[in-house]
């Protein structure tokens, strides 16, 4: 075991961000790779194990390796997610969630319209502030391995990429569920029963989703780069 | 002889059992350690290893920790509780999986042979 010289690792550098990967755990695995293999062999034989490295990992299999990482990371983070869902269902959990449930329920059949729409917003509004929370996170974390690796281009953690992508999910369903009714030519949709229908089912979707993607950080921050 | 197609099945169980061993490793390692225990004969591919890993830590049985070493990240993966309970059952179904096939490849062995 030896340690690199500052030019062996710029080479080591060089050759990885020739890959133009994206996803923050692979690049910092790859590295990890990279700087364990060529510290077990002599400085004359480090030419020829970079070689060989660059044989293994070529450009075509980290792309390959990223996304199968992407994959994987967003079926673990829907699987976590709907664990966590699934614990709020079993006992003792149970009566907490159920006198939440009555809660909403009860104050859906107090409040008007208008007054649904904008309550809909707080659990959105929470969500929104619990993903900035995270990407502020994620990127001080990402920051040193951009640092220590010395690349230029885009990089990101594959948990972040998911958690915003399930941010425009949610978004989305706004859209749909509010706005849409007045597209669709309803001139006055928050006196309409379905609109009562919509909103609570939004907003136990927005509590739902707020509470398992902070269970779920709480879970992944001490260990991913989120 | 190339033995990659031989190993990929089992791939899941020889990472499941090295950190049932060892409190927690790193990719790099993980393929060293098997080079090690085999004198050579078994080489886990990049190709296989990193992929395996990461499935497993997506079904929840490997739980992962950075750590800083040196100047770099490292990613050390371990056993979750769920993870600890699969080892037994991914051992004993390879273990069974190999006296079957032992008794195909060799008939004359007696049916209560074991490994």
């Amino acid at each position: 075991m030896r340690q690199l010289s500052e030019q062996e690792l710029d080479q080591v550098k060089r050759a990885i961000a020739a890959k133009e990967l994206t996803s923050a755990e692979i690049l910092m695995e790859v590295y990890d790779h990279y700087v364990s293999h060529l510290e077990s062999y002599g400085d004359s034989e480090f030419e020829g194990e970079l070689f060989e490295l660059e044989q293994k990992f070529t450009h075509h299999y980290c792309k390959a390796l990223q996304e199968k990482h992407y994959n994987s990371t967003h079926r673990g983070m829907r699987v976590l997610q709907w664990k966590i869902f699934k614990s709020q269902l079993s006992w003792p959990n149970f009566i907490v969630t159920a006198t939440l449930f009555s809660l909403i329920s009860y104050l859906w059949t107090t409040i008007d319209g208008r007054t649904r729409t904008v309550v809909i917003l707080v659990p959105l509004g929470i969500i929104l502030l619990l993903v900035v929370w995270i990407l502020i996170k994620s990127t001080v974390k990402v920051r040193s391995i951009k640092k220590t690796l010395g690349v230029s281009n885009y990089i990101q953690s594959d948990y972040l990429k998911i958690i915003l992508g399930q941010w425009t999910l949610i978004l989305s369903t706004l859209t749909l569920g509010v706005l849409a009714p007045k597209n669709l030519g309803f001139t006055d949709p928050f006196t309409n029963p379905y609109y009562t229908y919509i909103t609570f089912f939004l907003a136990i979707l927005y509590l739902g989703y707020f509470l398992t993607l902070l269970q779920a950080w709480k879970i992944k921050s001490k260990t991913a780069l989120i | 002889m190339s033995n990659n197609n031989l190993i990929k099945g089992s791939l899941q169980t020889i990472i499941l059992k090295l950190l049932e061993e060892n409190e927690k490793m790193y990719g790099y390692e993980i393929t060293q350690r098997v080079k090690e225990l085999t004198a050579g004969e078994i080489k886990i591919t990049e190709g296989a290893l990193y992929p395996a890993l990461h499935k497993l830590e997506a079904e929840g049985l490997l739980s992962t920790e950075i750590q800083q070493v040196d100047n770099r990240v490292r990613k050390y993966y371990s056993l979750t509780k769920d993870g600890q309970k699969q080892v037994t059952s991914k051992m004993s179904e390879l273990q069974g999986f190999v006296e079957n096939l032992q008794r195909i490849l060799t008939p004359d062995l007696k049916p209560g042979f074991n490994i």
